[in-house]
């Protein structure tokens, strides 16, 4: 098997950035949901900061660490089996989070 | 943002969600079956921007949805208020999976090894599929919020 090329790695550390993402959202969402008080949102007339837009922060942020994760894997000269089981995983992670926890 | 303009926005964001989601579905059948078709990267490129452009109008509407909506939706039905927080959750899931399914898709085709041309594939469908599964949900349930929230005056 060949190396493979740096922007072929570099497209393939945005992926598994992006899959990194995801499953950071869910994760993020379900801990808020499981250990934190959230106030009643129909007595709630006005918050500050946006809770979706902080997490989705975050998520990108742990995607970014994530991505070099992905770069470092993709040096390797083995097959990337593992990309799509990350991305079906994070999918499954958000569905869930979102049925169980929104 | 006055009134006359978060409508106008709402009303992109709409159009251009159900755009990029019904270009996210058009690119499923040539992701599953064509291989290195320039048509194919097109689509999935313009579908990627089409719903990355649909979050920013989201991201835009966030504001004034929870100073002026949020609180009556969740007050006129608990369950039309987390349905959207739903769609929101799925919406930020699809246009992630949009981007990773193009980037899977542009190292496949400039990859040298068959094996792992294959495996990026394979990474492309899975990640185009529940991009398109995510944006048809995220769509689906704006629209009922919109339709019922509109029937209730909020």
């Amino acid at each position: 098997m060949s190396a493979p090329r740096k922007t072929e790695r570099i497209l393939i550390a945005a992926a598994t950035g992006a899959a990194t993402a995801i499953f950071a959202y869910a994760v993020l969402r379900g801990v808020e949901r499981a250990f934190y008080m959230e106030p009643n949102p129909a007595l709630l007339i006005w918050s500050d900061r946006s809770a979706f837009l902080w997490r989705a922060q975050v998520a990108l942020y742990a995607g970014g660490l994530g991505a070099f994760g992905g770069y470092a894997l993709s040096g390797f000269k083995t097959r990337v089996i593992w990309l799509g089981a990350l991305i079906a995983t994070g999918t499954i992670a958000l569905v869930l989070e979102a049925v169980i926890a929104p | 943002m006055s009134p006359a303009a978060v409508h106008l926005v709402a009303r992109a964001h709409a159009v251009v969600a159900w755009v990029a989601t019904a270009a996210l579905i058009v690119a499923l059948p040539l992701l599953l079956v064509a291989r290195r078709r320039r048509t194919t990267l097109a689509i999935s490129a313009a579908a990627a921007l089409a719903i990355t452009l649909t979050g920013a109008l989201g991201a835009l509407l966030d504001a004034p949805y929870r100073s002026r909506i949020r609180q009556h939706l969740f007050g006129q039905s608990p369950a039309l208020g987390w349905l959207f927080e739903r769609k929101e959750h799925l919406a930020f899931g699809a246009i992630l999976l949009a981007w990773a399914a193009l980037s899977t898709l542009v190292a496949a085709r400039i990859s040298r090894d068959p094996a792992r041309v294959g495996d990026l594939h394979a990474a492309a469908r899975v990640a185009a599929i529940a991009s398109a599964g995510l944006a048809l949900a995220a769509a689906v349930m704006a629209t009922i919020v919109a339709q019922l929230a509109r029937m209730a005056h909020l």
